[in-house]
């Protein structure tokens, strides 16, 4: 294989994956169609027959003959659907899902080995079994009810085609089809007429112009402008020993074309949620067939934004919750009815900005989370000591406790030991946080907040004795200079911080990283709220420099085991500086130290 | 790196094969390691620490963009502390998928050493591994130790590394 032609089967391989998710979502709306006919929107079968031509087309122009037999196979059943022959029923969307697996996984072969054939036959003896109207049949006997389109597609009956048929014989298959789809597109002649009168669509790729570009090549310029970046600050700290006016004045506008690429370097890695909804419809769907309730997905804000290593964390966390809401929020139909709800369940998903975050809530109308439940479950598994005080809400936080799954038996979908605490740390991994919300009877609602992008954060840099430590400002909820009277010391309990009448556990800085400095007394220095952890705390350091845009640079393999830092950044002097995750950081000590805390027993 | 290792024991059966060292000098001792693993050479930066690391973890500093991690070789070693001065360097020394800055006292020269100029390393009653010593060359009457840096280095400071970090201690 030459390398114009590899070059040309990768750019098939690429472009395949989106028409695939595109038609996806696709076969999804059209089980909606289906369930509602009423709404009866054509365009979206043209879009889909439009998909699988062009699959078709590109796969055997560059020579991915397997591809091109089965998308035509496929075609022929959607000739069908597009002329009203078959019903769209859940069968037929079951199949076409099934066909959409199929040629998704091989591309994923093909991607592997371009030379690597592929078994469709089990799929194909499906469609032309809907072909053939046989699984219609079946299908008005099992569940009694008419299909009132079945006698319209009686086929022929073909002996000449089926007597030549044989299994197995590709070529016999083809030509079968052919004479299939040509008796099938007979009919549909005065059909085309009349749909020609309503707007053509326009084809996707007119909408948006865009090019590929591989993610290694985007990590390359950001960390070049990233770099930029860095010795912009550097220049800007120093303008003022610059003589000349004119390199005065460059340097200004330098600053102010570094902030654009900076910004559209940013832009460049972000991706919407769109793709990663759609997934999760899927999941949703297949979820809810194999529990057998029915389940309604609905979304919102999947135009919104994020980077693109962000959305790739995102997808397991997220799996994970739709199941978990589809499987252990939700009821069956006869206990909604009895509770007085539709027998039908509701998931929504919906994504928002929130300030310089990302908020993607997750909601289901489901029986939501009992907290005396979930109290009797934490003492019987030793999580809480029989007779502990806690609030509702921080029993219902339990769950994000490990080894705690309600279910008591282990299912299929969800709940295999491993549960929500996964989540949650994944969630913790991308600098974002998780919070539930339920109420019994109404639902759950878990919500996770997350930064737009990991890449650059903005931090304050705080110093301690001569060394300086970044600090992200999404940590931080207030930094103030306490008074004299503010601070208080217990040999039993340490420091305390008397705020506004609250009282925050208050931790040195240098003790917390183990550094040998002498502390300043505390009216000197400054604390730094904390809030975003379990408990609230504060943290004194000896000043804040400022707050900056920091570029934030991986630490080296050598120091993966250091736990406590979110990694490293590199100052406006050009000296690195260690990014603290405070939480962690703190967290350990807040345990030993925090009163409310002693309730807890087995919960690190 | 294991493939210099390799290289080197293998040029060692194959009589009159040079390999390439660059020596240096730890206090009054010289040592040697493969050229091939030498990135580039710099003068000591700014070295920000890094708390719950071993002492001869000396921190992190800034190589063009990227951060890189700094230990110092005399304190690996257990040598007594030298002040830095104007021959202080940092040896960038590519340990694939590691890349660590080495702190030397100075750097000396690129020897050319044949295969039949390595002696083995000294059999010596120690606690310490010694397996990290490759052998010893004879320069001018000096002798020089080459070392192995993936064994002197990586390896055992992973392990350190990880057992370095306890829970932070509440104020």
């Amino acid at each position: 294989m030459d390398d114009f032609e590899k070059e040309l089967k990768e750019g098939f391989l690429q472009e395949a994956e989106q028409l695939l998710l595109d038609a996806e979502q696709c076969f999804l709306s059209l089980e909606s169609l289906a369930t509602n006919p009423s709404s009866g929107d054509r365009s979206i079968i043209e879009k889909i027959f439009r998909l699988a031509h062009s699959l078709k087309g590109s796969a055997r122009a560059v020579g991915f003959e397997d591809i091109g037999h089965f998308t035509h196979e496929l075609e022929s059943l959607l000739v069908k659907v597009k002329n009203g022959e078959l019903r769209i029923e859940t069968s037929v969307v079951t199949l076409l899902l099934n066909c959409n697996d199929h040629l998704r996984a091989m591309v994923n072969t093909l991607k592997a080995d371009m030379s690597a054939r592929i078994d469709s036959s089990a799929l194909m003896a499906e469609l032309r079994a809907h072909l053939e109207g046989r699984a219609a049949v079946q299908e008005v006997r099992s569940d009694g009810e008419a299909v009132p389109s079945a006698s319209a597609f009686e086929p022929e009956p073909a002996p000449d085609s089926a007597g030549t048929f044989e299994a197995g014989n590709q070529a016999n298959v083809t030509d079968f089809f052919e004479a299939l789809k040509k008796r099938g597109e007979k009919p549909a002649a005065p059909r085309a007429e009349t749909q020609s009168a309503a707007p053509p669509t326009k084809p996707a790729a007119a909408v948006e112009e865009g090019i590929r570009v591989s993610l290694k090549r985007l990590d390359v310029l950001m960390n070049n402008i990233g770099e930029l970046v860095i010795l912009q600050t550097v220049l800007n700290q120093h303008k003022d020993q610059i003589q000349s006016t004119l390199l005065q004045k460059t340097v200004g506008q330098l600053e102010k074309i570094t902030k654009d690429i900076q910004g559209i370097s940013m832009s460049l890695r972000m991706v919407p949620l769109k793709q990663t909804f759609q997934k999760l419809h899927r999941t949703l769907r297949d979820t809810s067939k194999t529990l057998g309730k029915e389940i309604q997905f609905e979304t919102s804000g999947d135009e919104t934004e994020m980077d693109k290593t962000v959305i790739d964390n995102l997808g397991d966390p997220l799996v994970h919750l739709i199941r978990n809401a589809a499987d252990h929020g939700i009821e069956r139909a006869e206990d909604r009815l009895r509770a007085g709800k539709p027998a039908a369940g509701q998931v929504r998903i919906r994504a928002s900005h929130q300030g310089d975050r990302v908020v993607i809530e997750i909601i289901d109308d489901g029986k939501g989370v009992d907290p005396a439940i979930i109290r009797a479950k934490a003492v019987e598994k030793g999580l809480l000591s029989p007779d502990a005080v806690i609030s509702d809400q921080e029993a219902v936080e339990l769950l994000f406790h490990s080894g705690f799954s309600t279910k008591s038996e282990v299912t299929d979908i969800s709940g295999r030991g491993v549960g929500l605490d996964v989540v949650k740390t994944n969630i913790e991994k991308l600098q974002g946080e998780v919070q539930i919300e339920s109420a019994v009877g109404k639902g759950t609602t878990f919500r996770i907040l997350l930064p737009l992008t990991l890449a650059i954060i903005d931090g304050m840099v705080v110093t301690l004795g001569e060394e300086r430590y970044v600090i992200p400002i999404a940590h931080i909820h207030e930094s103030l200079q306490p008074g004299k009277d503010d601070v208080h010391y217990f040999t039993n309990v340490g420091e305390v911080l008397s705020l506004r009448g609250e009282n925050l556990p208050l931790f040195q800085l240098a003790a917390v990283l183990n550094r040998k400095i002498k502390a300043r007394p505390a009216n000197e220095c400054i604390a730094i709220v904390v809030r975003t952890g379990d408990k609230p705390f504060a943290v004194l350091v000896d000043d804040i420099i400022g707050q900056q845009q920091v570029v934030i640079k991986r630490l080296g393999d050598e120091l993966q085991n250091l736990r406590g830092f979110s990694g490293s950044s590199i100052l406006g002097d050009g000296r690195a500086a260690l990014i603290l995750d405070i939480n962690e950081l703190v967290g350990k000590g807040i345990a030993k130290k925090g009163s409310s805390n002693n309730a807890m027993m087995g919960v690190a | 790196m294991s493939t210099n290792e390799t290289k080197v024991t293998t040029e060692a059966t194959n009589t009159g094969s040079v390999q390439r060292f660059l020596s240096f000098s730890l206090g009054a001792e010289e040592y040697a390691v493969p050229l091939l693993c030498v990135k580039e050479v710099i003068a000591l930066p700014d070295v920000t620490p890094v708390p719950y690391t071993p002492q001869h973890f000396l921190g992190i500093m800034n190589l063009r963009g990227q951060v890189t991690s700094v230990i110092d070789l005399r304190l690996k070693f257990r040598m007594k502390k030298i002040e830095n001065s104007s021959e202080t360097a940092v040896i960038i020394a590519d340990l694939a998928p590691l890349s660590l800055g080495l702190v030397v006292d100075s750097i000396n020269s690129v020897m050319a050493i044949r295969e039949g100029e390595i002696a083995p390393r000294p059999q010596i009653e120690s606690t310490q591994s010694s397996e990290y010593i490759i052998g010893v060359a004879k320069r001018e009457k000096k002798l020089v130790l080459l070392l192995d840096l993936a064994k002197a280095l990586s390896v055992e400071d992973h392990a350190a590394l990880s057992r370095a970090i306890p829970a932070a201690k509440a104020a």
